[in-house]
């Protein structure tokens, strides 16, 4: 019996980092099928939008002169040229991002749920219209594996399936806990226009970056 | 000398929002009937002569509130909070809804050589003054309406106030005035509203045209060739139920806004309309489905157990070439 232990201990540990091979080719492919899938829907998805116009839908809010309609124009906009959502093999996208720093090009769909979430990144919460839009995504090397490396004034657009681009900036990365819900809303509409998240490695934690909507190349918030 | 008018007029603005603010003391019979106000017209240098300004007495502070004459109680509208900021769009909705309403002036008059006005004999209470277009060769004023308190005072018991002017050359009027509608604090989508409303025009106190806004042309009308020395004013008919009606106007738009005020006893969900309304539900938004609120999305790859496997692994592999080197030195 003894001299079998030693067999035993051996197979077990060649089991285990065969495990752990197999589980890293698992992901892997994952990885490789969701980027595939997502490059074939953007295909698709850019075909079925317009050129894009090359300005954000929402303008300046605050009312200029005696302008009295100025102040109600962006809820009116918003409410009435919400653009509906694109179908592609049954899945209803509202737009796609782009993060050039990370030469990223991702379709978004309009819901999420975990089978979708195997796609494409998935609108969370919110709108590009109503700047309280929150995007998450696997983190495959091909979605947002590489979110956290983003920096400050990093640009992120978002164009919608009118073609209206929405040009962001990106504010900040945070750290979230993955039950921190009210975290993650916290200062929707005021401290930021646009989150896109993602799990860390160990999946516990969400990586989050922050960014406000900004004029086409400007510096400053709008 | 331009700077100390400029205060002036602010302070007696600034005074007439702040007063509204401070509970009303009681007053006395004798005192009260005594009191009067004072108009005094001026565009810079200008003194404006023979403006006509009419006065409605419109209720009275209860504390914190104001309590309407019986002709407006009916109206469900929004003042704001009466501050400095807030009364001149206050008194514009009010100027609206006296007009629709029909409320008798309690006096009238016409600035004299000093451009000054002066009403007195008046109980305490709130009062509006509402001015008319006034033309001095191709030039056009148009005053501003005034929301006024009176009260007991300790002496000297009147009230100056000095209305604001915009003058405009009378060739470059714009003549086109466009009503647009708008809706604030109902973005739930289970708030219903009306499929449209009704905006009264009036000119000069009577009637003059009826619109109907709605979606089709986006809550908005445009009305054209109107005579620009007349004086404009719009209401909504019917303010729909749960909302409050504010209206502010320039010289070319008039802004409705109806703002989502349910009553206490009247829950959310409740989309309660007068038989006469049909109505729909909030324009939908984009379906989305509903973030969960208890953890938020698990995006991420089964990475983690690849360390313990490999570590693990490694170990028992260690060990078992370690047993099988003891087993041989034990065999030797």
């Amino acid at each position: 019996m003894k001299s079998n232990v030693w067999k035993v201990l051996i197979l077990l540990g060649c089991l285990m980092i065969l495990a752990a091979a197999l589980l890293c080719v698992y992901n892997i492919r994952e990885g490789k099928n969701a980027g595939a899938a997502a490059a074939d829907t953007l295909s698709a998805l850019r075909q079925e939008i317009p050129e894009p116009a090359g300005t954000t839908a929402v303008t300046e809010t605050v009312p200029t002169g005696e302008d009295l309609f100025a102040l109600y124009e962006t809820t009116t906009a918003a409410s009435e040229t919400a653009p509906p959502d694109i179908v592609i093999n049954s899945d209803a996208y509202c737009g796609y991002l782009e993060i050039p720093v990370l030469g990223l090009e991702l379709p978004v769909q309009s819901g999420w749920s975990y089978p979708a979430l195997k796609k494409s990144p998935c609108c969370y919460s919110g709108s590009a219209l109503t700047n309280d839009f929150i995007i998450c995504a696997h983190n495959y090397p091909s979605h947002f594996g590489r979110l956290g490396s983003l920096t400050t004034d990093d640009r992120i657009l978002f164009t919608d399936t009118a073609g209206i681009v929405h040009t962001y900036a990106v504010s900040g990365t945070e750290i979230i806990d993955g039950g921190a819900v009210t975290q993650m809303f916290s200062g929707q509409s005021e401290d930021w226009d646009l989150t896109l998240y993602t799990c860390t490695l160990g999946g516990q934690s969400r990586v989050t970056v922050r960014a406000y909507r900004v004029t086409d190349d400007a510096d400053t918030p709008d | 000398m331009q700077k100390s008018k400029i205060k002036r007029i602010a302070a007696v603005l600034l005074g007439t929002g702040l007063c509204l603010l401070m509970p009303i003391r009681p007053q006395t019979a004798d005192a009260a009937a005594d009191q009067k106000i004072t108009l005094t017209c001026r565009q810079n240098e200008t003194i404006l002569q023979g403006v006509q300004w009419t006065l409605y007495e419109i209720g009275e502070r209860d504390g914190n509130e104001i309590r309407f004459n019986d002709a407006l109680a009916s109206y469900s509208l929004d003042l704001g909070d009466l501050s400095a900021d807030a009364v001149d769009t206050a008194a514009k909705t009010l100027e609206c809804y006296v007009i629709a309403a029909g409320l008798q002036p309690i006096a009238q008059g016409k600035t004299d050589a000093n451009g000054e006005l002066v009403f007195d004999g008046l109980d305490n209470g709130l009062y509006l003054a509402v001015g008319k277009t006034l033309q001095v060769n191709e030039i056009c004023y148009f005053p501003s309406t005034l929301l006024l308190e009176v009260k007991d005072g300790d002496t000297g018991l009147s009230y100056d106030a000095f209305p604001k002017f915009y003058a405009e050359n009378r060739s470059s009027l714009d003549k086109n005035y466009i009503v647009k509608k708008v809706w604030v604090d109902d973005e739930a989508g289970n708030i219903a509203r009306p499929v449209n409303v009704t905006v009264d025009l009036y000119e000069d106190g009577a009637l003059r045209d009826t619109v109907t806004l709605s979606d089709e042309n986006k809550w908005q009308y445009r009305w054209e060739s109107l005579d620009a020395t007349s004086s404009w004013t719009v209401v909504e008919r019917e303010i729909p139920v749960n909302y409050e009606v504010m209206i502010d106007y320039n010289s070319q738009q008039y802004l409705i806004r109806n703002s989502y005020k349910p009553t206490t006893e009247v829950t959310t969900t409740v989309t309660t309309v007068s038989a006469q309304t049909t109505t729909t539900s909030a324009p939908p938004t984009t379906t989305i489905t509903t973030a969960t609120k208890e953890r938020l999305v698990q995006t991420g790859q089964l990475w983690w157990p690849v360390l313990p496997l490999s570590v693990g692994g490694v170990l028992l592999i260690g060990t078992g070439i370690t047993v099988k080197d003891g087993k041989k030195k034990d065999e030797e």
